[in-house]
């Protein structure tokens, strides 16, 4: 053998040598990792499930509510206990007003440290249900086997809806209508006609209620106070936008006769404008008023606050010429993030805040606004504690008119932003006596303007 | 096309260099490319950096301004978590580095594995390019560079190289931004004032910029290496061509040698032992003839015969012998077997030549020279038997360009010119050489015999 082919050969079993070498440091390495991720894997199951929830106290619908977040502290308590096997915890991140938790809220979601689950704004929600913060919710409605979205009212449940996808579920909703000052109505001598409950009706009711009853050259008594342009808008059966939300959705006659109805109900008050509070001190025949309103200052004690100089009455809104009578309807709504890392418990979380009869009744019981759940309600008013506690309760035949009639505000992106913008323009028509015609067509214009400039 | 031909020629190379055992100088070849290489990836670096910082810090500014909620509206997406951004994509960038490594070592050994890593490098740039959302597509010509340095099969390279453009094309913004809900990098930028935005958007187009120059940087040292490859490659190649030229010439020499070293010992053992022989029988002839005058006048005649016919036959060895060693030019220069030729022409006494020598004698190839000593020797001949002349002149010139020959003479010419079989063997051979010949002769004026050879070029340069 030559000197060359054994240092080949030598140099052979030293990379044969090597390569064993390396194998048996990627079998070494190997193994760990899997010792590792397996540790890893034990204690992941073996630690609870933290779920994130966030909240705001006030709301949407201005009626200040005491123990904002006790009822949050029950659904807390409540899951905790039903799913104790399953070691999930609720946290709650509270201390944001109502005014400040769309930035605080939109500021975690940036960092990406937005909780599990959160109350959504109203005008946040097509917001985060168009770029994809909030999970769709209907995979796990269909797979649950508690919760049944047939036992929510409907337009509870169309509020938390974008594109026909449930991205949020409600958790508790107050209906709006009209209260009328009964006293001043007899005082008067007036007669409301709820068969033929129209805007002329209202009008004629707002003509004669407004005057000057001092004599001080200055209006002090007014047709109604709160009443805008989106209760008139839809009372006259329109939509804001097409279906596509490509372009305004209505009509133009519609609009006319709607801004020269509100036209004439403005120049009624001659330029003077209908404060907060004129209803209160009798000053105005009607207001427009919600649920929470009317559980907080319908019943004791605080009936004694306000309200109590009078008798008053709910009613709905009248109908315009071409609809019917709608209001809208003011909803809670929860959802989850679609980055959380714990999905499934936080739908449970929702399932039980949605869905569990227990949990709906606390709603009623500690918060001044109305569970979604119908069966719920229908309860209510069955319910001996309840009559017994003194509360008024609206008439079921009414409340269920309204809920059935109400409206939610469109599933569209950009809709307050929107929604600003109209109402400016419909403010100028009406104050500065534009042409309605000229005037539906620069609104329709402008509508178009912020939808291209939003895309 | 120059391109793929000058690849194919490498990759052709480098399978000869194996085959032969020899290394393929891949690593030396490659230093300058790697340099422009590793600075790609620097520069990538930084670009990443670049992004992924303005992502995190726009948004801790966003969020200490309070805007989140209108930036979340213009966004129209769910942004990237900021910090997610900057550790992913320098994470991942760093895992595309380490992959790049193990590439560069077992480029040749296994290429297989080097494209599967360049396979998970590919899904590395895309999760990258996501967190940068879409806004930075240059680590896709980084790719495809390192797939010029790391992957010698031409199908795997080709393949990675197809990939990349695939990517460097489709993982656009403005291309995904249809179908991919992702936030514009621009979306971040217009936060700030228009002055910071020039600045910023300077930033990234610089960068941009300095990426298609570096890969334009790359590409052009890869080309001219190739190149420079190929020139050696030709360079060796046309070296071995000369190298088989110059060992079938040393072989004919060998075989000339041999040839001449046995006519040597032929023409000695006939010198030796015929001449020997012959010059014994021709001395015992002489001593026979002296015994045998007068006693017996027949015998003496006969033996006086005999003794003729001995001496020719030794004469026509000798002669024998000396063509045995003219033909095998064995000679010290051609020149000199000249000068003999034309001594013994002398010698025999009817005829007197001539040996003219014009010029600085140049030293001629073997062939040549024997080729001149052939002509002149042959042209000598016709002159003594057919022209029976008395006078011949040989005159040998050395002009720059090549070697005039001519011989002349006084006999008694021909009014035709027949060319016998050496002649035309002769003439052969000088037109072999690039020379010419011709002959001019009359009734009674004589034989003229000029040659013309033209020197080679390695006899010029010397």
């Amino acid at each position: 053998m030559t000197g060359r082919s054994r240092s080949a050969k030598m140099q052979e079993q030293k990379d044969r040598g090597r390569i064993r070498g390396n194998r048996e440091l990627t079998a070494a390495l190997f193994l760990f990792a899997v010792l590792v991720i397996g540790i890893m894997a034990a204690q992941y199951r073996q630690k609870a499930v933290v779920i994130e929830l966030s909240l705001y106290s006030g709301n949407s619908w201005g009626v200040p509510q005491n123990f904002a977040y006790a009822v949050y502290d029950r659904a807390a308590e409540m899951f905790e206990s039903a799913y104790a096997e399953k070691n999930y915890h609720i946290v709650l991140k509270t201390g944001k007003m109502y005014k400040d938790y769309s930035e605080w809220f939109a500021q975690l979601v940036l960092t990406g440290r937005e909780p599990d689950v959160f109350l959504i704004l109203e005008e946040d929600f097509n917001t985060y249900a168009s770029i994809g913060l909030l999970e769709n919710l209907d995979p796990y409605i269909a797979k649950s086997e508690v919760f049944s979205a047939e036992t929510l009212f409907p337009i509870a449940l169309e509020a938390g809806r974008y594109r026909a996808k449930q991205y949020s579920l409600p958790i508790s909703m107050v209906p709006s209508f009209l209260i009328v000052n009964k006293t001043l109505f007899e005082e008067l001598g007036l007669q409301l006609d709820l068969e033929n409950w129209t805007w002329e009706q209202f009008y004629m009711h707002c003509a004669a209620l407004t005057a000057d009853t001092d004599d001080d050259g200055e209006l002090d008594r007014f047709g109604v106070e709160g009443y805008d342009w989106h209760q008139a808008f839809y009372t006259n059966g329109m939509e804001l936008f097409d279906p596509a939300g490509a372009s305004a959705g209505f009509d133009d006659d519609r609009m006319i006769e709607m801004l020269e109805f509100l036209k004439k109900i403005y120049d009624l008050n001659k330029g003077y404008v209908v404060r907060d509070g004129d209803f209160e001190k009798g000053r105005a025949g009607f207001k427009t008023f919600n649920v929470s309103e009317y559980r907080v200052y319908g019943s004791f004690p605080y009936k004694l606050l306000r309200y109590d100089d009078f008798e008053w009455e709910a009613i709905p809104f009248p109908s315009g010429p071409q609809g019917a009578s709608t209001s809208k309807l003011y909803t809670v709504q929860i959802g989850m993030s679609s980055r959380s890392s714990h999905k499934k418990a936080a739908f449970s979380f929702l399932e039980l805040i949605a869905g569990s009869d227990e949990f709906q009744h606390k709603i009623w019981e500690e918060t001044n606004t109305l569970p979604v759940n119908r069966f719920v309600i229908e309860s209510l008013y069955t319910d001996e504690k309840v009559q017994q506690d003194g509360v008024k309760l609206l008439d079921k035949g009414f409340l269920e008119n309204i809920l059935t009639a109400s409206y939610i505000d469109p599933d569209f992106k950009n809709y307050s932003y929107i929604d600003d913008i109209v109402t400016q323009r419909i403010f100028k028509i009406i104050a500065q006596d534009e042409d309605p015609g000229e005037g539906v067509k620069d609104l329709k214009d402008d509508i178009r303007e912020s939808l291209t400039y939003i895309r | 096309m120059t391109f793929v031909i000058t690849l194919l020629t490498i990759v052709r190379y480098a399978v000869l260099c194996r085959k032969s055992g020899k290394v393929f100088p891949y690593k030396v070849m490659n230093k300058r490319l790697e340099y422009v290489y590793t600075a790609i990836y620097v520069l990538n670096f930084a670009s990443i950096l670049f992004f992924s910082l303005v992502v995190y810090q726009t948004t801790m500014i966003i969020c200490n301004d309070d805007q989140a909620r209108d930036f979340l509206e213009v966004a129209k997406y769910l942004p990237h978590v900021p910090w997610q951004v900057l550790f992913y994509s320098i994470g991942s960038f760093i895992l595309v580095g380490v992959s790049n490594r193990i590439k560069k070592t077992y480029s040749v050994r296994m290429p297989a594995a080097v494209f599967l890593l360049f396979l998970s490098d590919l899904l590395l740039v895309i999760f990258i390019t996501y967190n940068l959302n879409f806004s930075y597509k240059g680590l896709f010509l980084l790719l495809g560079a390192g797939a010029f340095l790391f992957i010698p099969s031409i199908v795997l390279k080709f393949s990675a190289i197809a990939l990349s453009l695939v990517g460097f094309i489709f993982f656009d913004y403005d291309i995904l931004a249809v179908g991919i809900n992702i936030v514009a990098f621009q979306d971040y930028i217009t936060y700030y004032d228009p002055e910071m935005q020039i600045y910023l958007y300077s930033l990234k187009s610089t960068l941009d910029s300095l990426n298609f120059i570096l890969i334009v940087l790359f590409f052009y040292f890869l080309i001219q290496s190739k190149i420079r490859e190929n020139k050696e490659f030709i360079r060796v190649n046309n070296k071995l061509k000369d190298k088989v030229e110059e060992l079938e010439v040393v072989q004919a020499k060998l075989e000339d040698a041999a040839k001449m070293k046995e006519r040597n010992r032929l023409a000695h053992e006939i010198h030796d032992i015929l001449g020997h022989s012959l010059t014994s029988i021709s001395t015992g002839l002489e001593a026979c003839i002296e015994v045998s005058r007068g006693d017996a006048p027949n015998l003496h005649d006969r033996l006086n015969n005999i003794k003729s016919v001995t001496d020719k036959g030794l004469m026509d060895i000798r002669r024998s012998v000396r063509e045995l060693k003219n033909d095998a030019v064995d000679k010290s220069s051609l020149l000199e077997a000249l000068r003999d030729l034309a001594a013994d022409v002398n010698l025999m006494g009817k005829t007197a030549a001539e040996l003219i020598i014009i010029g600085n004698p140049a030293k001629l190839d073997d062939d040549e020279e024997r080729t001149v000593y052939r002509l002149v020797q042959e042209s000598l001949t016709n002159s003594i038997k057919h022209g029976k002349a008395e006078q011949v002149k040989i005159e040998i010139a050395f002009l720059t360009s090549g070697m005039k020959i001519t011989i002349s003479d006084n006999g008694k010419g021909s009014p035709v010119i027949v060319k016998n079989f050496g002649l035309k063997h002769i003439e052969e051979h000088i037109e072999l050489y690039g020379g010419t010949v011709e002959f001019h002769t009359a009734e009674d004026a004589g034989f003229v015999t000029a040659a013309f050879l033209p020197l080679r070029k390695e006899v010029l340069s010397d």
